[in-house]
């Protein structure tokens, strides 16, 4: 189920809670860097790339509160499509300063807010979008869990090193490193559930991490699986922003 | 004839249907060239008339804008010379401002129209594309005060350096021999070069900034930093050691061009733990004086040889500080839950900074061995060459807060084992000290070139220094209440000698037995007795004086006391109802004993408020002084409080409230707290003032009901009452 919008995060943002915007910032605020950077093509500077990001935010602070999830926009459209009326809106400002004119954009629920008419995301926006909730995910878990079991767990499932090196490495039994690794596992599933449901405005996008092999219904069959789902979307997301980072740079 | 026969035959029918063919096709492609070189004309045709019709739209819309510009720059001078002559002088400011922005409009319109936009009709429009405003800006960004212009008094300036993130100018500057040795003689050696960092409202730097620079300038103070610093109108600035060198970023980068894309080499290697190791050692120095540096990153640590130096003391806050945590610090090397923490409104001295430094080392570590910054955090990938166990330092040290390094000997201890190591990529992190591993010999880190602590331990908490000062306190009320008797046993005894004096010659009148001369006799008799009693209510008033005030009168005061006459107690009721006697003006340094000392703040800072303002707050420090007997600290009067040092109290009141309305909750216990520990001033009078110039809100701070101005016999109610009726 989407999340209950009358005690959810977005109420939290909805009354302005410091601790929600932050949270949400850390997860989408390199997503909307990254996609700025992609759509200027390295004719956006680092700089500007960072305020359209803020300016991007702020649009959403001034959005959320008239928004109607149920139209049926994904969380993740919906943003962009903000992002995407801040970029034209910087750039009509730009050209109306070039013209000498004063060009008024459409006004932002106009822009936006309009299902069926948006563009969809392409594939790897998509992509950075799931890699940034399951990094999400992670960090939490990461302030979760014992930072040995965790340690485990990242040398087991994201930097992929063999059970019995792990073990050696940190001075620990083979069954020691599966119970630890277990333990991760489930709080990772726990928590990637969480971050899924607070983002999600429609059943589709829930059921996007299923069919990303990211089911967190706990299945003893389905664990390699899932951590070597885990581990594709990190590296993958980690790999598309070095290489946004890069270009930027 | 055959082959004629074949061609008229089934051949010629053949050729007659491909040259059929070829004529069609030739035929159509004809009509199409043709076709689009008529659509290409025409379209040419339409963008000239279009671009013709633009540019011509253009000048006239500019044209109309200068027009509006003008007459709108027309309509708002007069309203600023108006508000000027009635002395408004911000709204007058205002106003001019405003027509200036028209002006500068005006002007930009009419470039357009008369050049711009013919330019662009003649196909040169990208020659000047938007110059206007590339040109603005470019003369906007032009540094606005050049280094010549400012003049630091002892210093050379040498160069302007690079600006900071603090929003201070930067100067490397060569003392002047006469300042050097003025300098030496108070103990303060100063080398050959120096940095001296500018802050100013003239300079560019914002009150915030200045704020929060001023008081990581009182931790770097105690830690012996910092060798002077200065206060001047409306900047001040400080003198730094000059440190040499490139910054980590540029070291580590040449480091991995060196070792090549797979990460660093043995030698590089060995040298990113050394520097790991000199930055930890240094750092230990802060956290052992008690203050976090904050704003731990390469490009704050500067490299020289083997060295290496930790510079920007812009955000050094003392661990135990009881100000707000804010979250200045850079991005990817700060602690996110810094953030958290920030957005919660915790206090510092409740959070562990030692932690937050340490994150930030473990990031800086990560760009060492990636040269890059941590874009993920603590999930930021570890790609290139790097041991295992300096891998699982930079995990711990950027864990979670209650999972980190608790000190800088802990990270140090791991980092020298990995260092010391014959081939660092066989220590696994099981061996590390911190994980139960054999610990290795610390390495001895050198001082220099930070100067010497002054201090060798960490500076007291607040509570602690509130005990010393209230200790401080009672041994000086014990010695003026000895003092106090001494007087008043020498005002006895002079009377008493008075006394024997006199009866010793009415003794000798009466043997010589002339009437005129009992007369007399009787006269100087009473005239003693009188002197005697005098003396003994001279001395009951002192007694009196030194147990109803903290600070008694110094003999001096006593023996030629002022023609103030001192009320029993500052009660409400006398106070009104008998207005006391004027304390003489004085225009030397005053001293405070006997009057309670209130600081009188504004809401606003002193350049913020204008003439009317200012003459309104120089009438109540007036008015606090002439009818209460109060010494007031303000910034509006030239009067010198002895012991009490106005700059410092002034700059510590401001820095705990300033730009904050009175009786915001907050400011008000930050006021308390500082009053709490300051025992130069006794109460805080914090007032704003309304669109009116005129003063709307009013709080008299004090640090509670049983200290301070309660101590005078004053409660805060009836001081309270006094005051509303005096500023009414």
């Amino acid at each position: 189920m989407p999340q209950d919008l009358s005690t959810g995060f977005i109420q939290r943002l909805r009354t302005r809670d410091p601790q929600a915007w932050y949270e949400l910032w850390e997860i989408f605020g390199p997503i909307l860097r990254a996609q700025f950077a992609r759509w200027g093509k390295g004719r956006i500077g680092a700089e500007t790339v960072k305020d359209l990001s803020q300016e991007t935010m702020a649009a959403l602070a001034s959005a959320i509160d008239t928004h109607d999830p149920s139209r049926g926009v994904r969380f993740s459209t919906w943003l962009l499509a903000i992002a995407k009326y801040t970029l034209t809106d910087e750039f009509d400002r730009r050209m109306a300063i070039k013209r000498g004119e004063g060009k008024k954009p459409v006004t932002l629920d106009e822009s936006f807010d309009r299902p069926g008419e948006e563009q969809p995301p392409d594939e790897r926006y998509e992509a950075l979008v799931v890699g940034a909730k399951v990094e999400a995910a992670l960090r939490s878990v990461e302030r979760e869990a014992e930072h040995m079991d965790f340690e485990v767990y990242r040398m087991r499932v994201l930097e992929g090193v063999a059970g019995k090196d792990v073990a050696a490495s940190l001075g620990l039994s083979e069954a020691g490193v599966s119970r630890r690794l277990g333990k991760v596992r489930d709080l990772v599933r726990g928590h990637l559930g969480v971050v899924m449901a607070r983002f999600s405005f429609t059943d589709e996008e829930l059921e996007e991490v299923g069919r990303k092999g990211l089911d967190p219904n706990p299945n003893k069959a389905s664990d390699a699986l899932f951590d070597e789902a885990v581990s594709e979307v990190y590296h993958r997301y980690a790999e598309f922003r070095a290489e946004i980072d890069r270009a930027g740079a | 004839m055959e082959p004629v026969a074949m061609l008229s035959g089934p051949f010629a029918i053949v050729a007659v249907i491909l040259g059929s063919i070829f004529g069609f096709v030739l035929l159509i492609w004809i009509v199409g060239a043709l076709l689009k070189g008529i659509g290409w004309v025409l379209e040419t045709t339409g963008r000239f008339i279009t671009h013709v019709f633009g540019c011509i739209k253009g000048v006239v819309v500019e044209a109309v804008r200068a027009a509006g510009a003008l007459v709108s720059a027309l309509i708002l001078f007069p309203m600023a010379l108006m508000n000027l002559a009635f002395g408004r002088w911000a709204a007058s400011k205002h106003f001019a401002d405003s027509a200036g922005d028209e002006l500068r409009a005006m002007v930009g319109s009419t470039y357009r129209a008369a050049i711009g936009w013919p330019l662009r009709l003649v196909g040169l429009g990208f020659a000047l594309d938007n110059l206007e405003a590339r040109m603005l800006e470019t003369v906007e960004r032009a540094p606005r005060v050049e280094p010549g212009a400012l003049d630091f008094w002892g210093y050379t300036i040498e160069k302007r350096l690079p600006q900071g993130g603090s929003g201070a100018q930067l100067f490397l500057a060569r003392p002047t021999d006469e300042h050097r040795t003025r300098l030496a003689s108070q103990g303060i050696d100063l080398p050959s070069r120096v940095v001296v960092k500018a802050f100013g409202l003239d300079l560019g730097s914002s009150l915030p900034q200045m704020m929060r620079e001023n008081r990581a300038l009182e931790a770097a103070r105690r830690m012996g930093l910092v060798f002077e610093h200065v206060s001047e109108g409306e900047r001040f600035y400080y003198v730094m050691p000059y440190v040499p060198g490139d910054d980590l970023g540029v070291v580590v980068h040449r480091l991995h061009e060196r070792s090549g894309a797979q990460g660093l080499d043995d030698a590089s290697l060995s040298a990113v733990l050394a520097h790991t190791q000199n930055l930890l050692g240094i750092l230990g120095r802060f956290h052992a004086a008690g203050v976090w540096h904050k704003d731990i990153k390469p490009s704050n640590i500067v490299v020289n040889g083997d060295r290496v130096e930790l510079i920007d003391l812009g955000l050094v806050t003392p661990l135990a500080s009881a100000m707000t945590l804010t979250t200045h610090g850079t991005e990817y090397y700060r602690d996110p839950e810094l953030v958290r923490q920030a957005m919660k409104g915790v206090k510092v001295h409740e959070v562990d900074g030692v932690k937050f430094d340490l994150y930030s080392v473990g990031a800086v570590v990560y760009s060492m061995v990636e040269d890059s910054f941590p874009a993920h955090g603590n999930l930021s990938r570890i790609t290139r060459r790097c041991p295992q166990a300096l891998s699982w330092v930079v995990r711990r040290a950027m864990a979670e807060s209650s999972q980190r390094y608790a000190s800088t000997s802990e990270m140090l201890a791991d980092v020298a084992k990995i260092a010391q190591a014959h081939d660092p990529f066989a220590v696994r992190p099981a061996d590390l000290p911190s994980m139960g591993g054999s610990p290795v010999e610390l390495p001895q880190i050198p001082d220099q070139p930070l100067p010497p602590l002054r201090r060798t331990g960490p500076p007291p908490l607040p509570h602690e220094r509130a005990r010393d000062e209230r200790a401080q306190t009672h041994r000086r009320h014990h010695e003026e209440r000895l003092a106090a008797r001494r007087r008043r046993q020498e005002a006895r005894d002079s009377a008493r000698r008075v006394a024997h004096e006199a009866a010793r010659r009415h003794r000798e009148e009466h043997r010589s037995g002339s009437r005129p001369m009992h007369m007399i006799a009787g006269a100087i008799g009473i005239m003693a007795g009188f002197a005697f009693l005098g003396a003994m209510a001279l001395a009951l008033v002192a007694e009196r004086h030194v147990s109803s005030f903290d600070d008694g009168p110094t003999a001096e005061a006593y023996a030629s006391p002022q023609p103030f006459e001192e009320p029993s107690s500052f009660d409400v009721n006398s106070t009104a109802s008998a207005p006391m006697a004027m304390p003489a003006p004085v225009d030397g340094p005053v001293d405070p004993a006997g009057h309670p000392v209130v600081l009188l703040l504004p809401e606003v800072p002193r350049e913020l408020l204008d003439a009317d303002e200012r003459a309104r707050l120089h009438d109540v420090a007036a008015t606090l002084e002439s009818s209460f007997g109060w010494w007031v600290v303000s910034e509006f009067d030239a009067r010198d409080v002895e012991g009490v040092d106005e700059e410092a109290v002034l700059a510590g009141a401001r820095a705990e409230a300033l730009m904050n309305e009175v009786g915001e909750e907050r400011s008000r216990e930050r006021l308390q707290a500082f009053l709490e520990i300051s025992s130069e001033i006794d109460g805080v009078l914090w007032i704003g003032f309304d669109d009116q110039h005129r003063i709307a809100r009013h709080e008299l701070v004090v640090p509670d009901e049983d200290r301070g101005l309660e101590r005078k016999r004053v409660t805060k109610r009836t001081f309270q009452r006094m005051l509303d009726t005096t500023l009414q």
